[in-house]
């Protein structure tokens, strides 16, 4: 045996002593024991952001669920309980072009009892009208498109026009004495193949420029960009 | 110093930073399960740093309790190069009597050092630790 190894045993114990200790336990600390403390940190905390995420993920569903199955009650309260018309739900497949939709696709057809002309609602606002039809499938004309017309009138005066849609929809034939003003609420006027009494949009703007006519320029109530569940009035 | 001998190493390190931070009394002492077989695979001259540098990692945590481990595994070290040379190095039995009086007296010294009575959990942390301990002896000594 060598003096070696009796030298280790003599130095551990220097480490009896106050101030040899905290110097130790500053140096250990420092490199070693933060470093692990900190990476137990980061491990804990990945372990907790997952947890949120997945906790996150399911309320978002059950929020999703819930949203959509207040809008199909919305669209049944709205119209069963005050019109005597029936509605039928249908579910978008396919807008054209994406965006500010003209035309969309439902997947309700004739087997289903749409029929053509008959108006189509999302959250109880005007969104266009049928204009063709298969057994299964039904497709809108929206506010949007540029040959889309319905019959409307003031809700504040009962002053009658004619929507015009397009990217910016107009309301048509309202002379320069009639009473409108920015802000009146358009309902459709019932005259024609669509149901009177559905809000269209508001005003928002009137030009009085020309001859005999007022331009007068829409602001739909439908949103098209949110989606949901449209119903088809009968 | 074989593959098994540089594992057993860096497993030591590892448990002695672990074992300062994390402690339940009836489980064996992972320290003395790594170190003890360690300074039996090791040269003379490595084991007096290796047992030096486990017992700061095993104590070094807490300023406020007594640092024994640093003289205690550096006894034992050397207890263990000079046992080299009066025992047959090949035989399991004198290994096996080596580690478990290392271990009593380890746990002796650390109760009394730490004024912890003894209990039932000691005891059994004790057995347990001379178990595993003979159990890595064996596995190291199969390379």
């Amino acid at each position: 045996m060598s003096k070696k190894q009796l030298l280790f045993p003599l130095i551990s114990l220097i480490f009896f002593f106050k101030p040899v200790k905290v110097f130790i336990h500053t140096l250990l600390a420092d490199s070693v024991y933060i470093p692990v403390l900190k990476a137990e940190k980061y491990v804990e905390e990945i372990f907790y952001f997952h947890r949120e995420y997945s906790k996150l993920n399911e309320l978002l569903l059950i929020t999703m669920e819930n949203i959509e199955e207040k809008n199909r009650r919305e669209i049944f309260d709205l119209w069963k309980s005050g019109l005597d018309s029936t509605v039928i739900i249908a579910r978008a497949l396919y807008f054209d072009p994406f965006g500010q939709v003209q035309k969309i696709t439902l997947d309700r057809g004739r087997d289903n009892g749409v029929r053509y002309g008959q108006p189509v609602v999302y959250r109880g606002s005007l969104v266009g009208k049928v204009y063709y039809t298969t057994d299964r499938l039904s497709f809108v004309m929206t506010l949007y498109n540029e040959n889309f017309r319905v019959g409307i009138t003031d809700r504040r005066t009962g002053v009658l026009g004619v929507l015009a849609g397009g990217i910016h929809p107009e309301v048509l034939y309202i002379p320069l004495w009639a009473d409108v003003k920015p802000g009146d609420t358009l309902l459709t006027s019932g005259i024609g193949i669509i149901r009177g009494g559905i809000p269209v949009g508001v005003i928002e703007k009137v030009d009085s420029s020309s001859d005999f006519f007022y331009r007068i320029f829409v602001k739909p109530f439908w949103d098209f960009s949110a989606t949901g569940l449209f119903g088809i009035l009968r | 110093m074989n593959k098994k001998s540089f594992s057993l190493l860096i497993l030591l390190l590892v448990s002695s930073a672990i074992r300062a931070k994390v402690t339940f009394i009836w489980l064996p002492d992972p320290v003395l399960i790594f170190l003890l077989p360690l300074i039996f695979h090791i040269d003379a001259k490595y084991v007096g740093p290796v047992a030096l540098v486990s017992g700061i990692l095993r104590d070094g945590l807490y300023i406020d309790i007594p640092w024994i481990s640093p003289l205690l595994f550096t006894l034992a070290g050397t207890g263990a190069v000079i046992y080299r040379t009066f025992v047959n190095e090949s035989l399991l039995l004198p290994r096996i009597a080596f580690f478990s009086t290392s271990i009593v007296l380890y746990y002796v010294a650390y109760l009394y050092a730490n004024q912890l009575g003894i209990s039932i959990d000691y005891l059994r942390a004790i057995v347990l630790t001379i178990l595993f301990t003979t159990l890595v002896e064996l596995w190291v000594r199969k390379s």
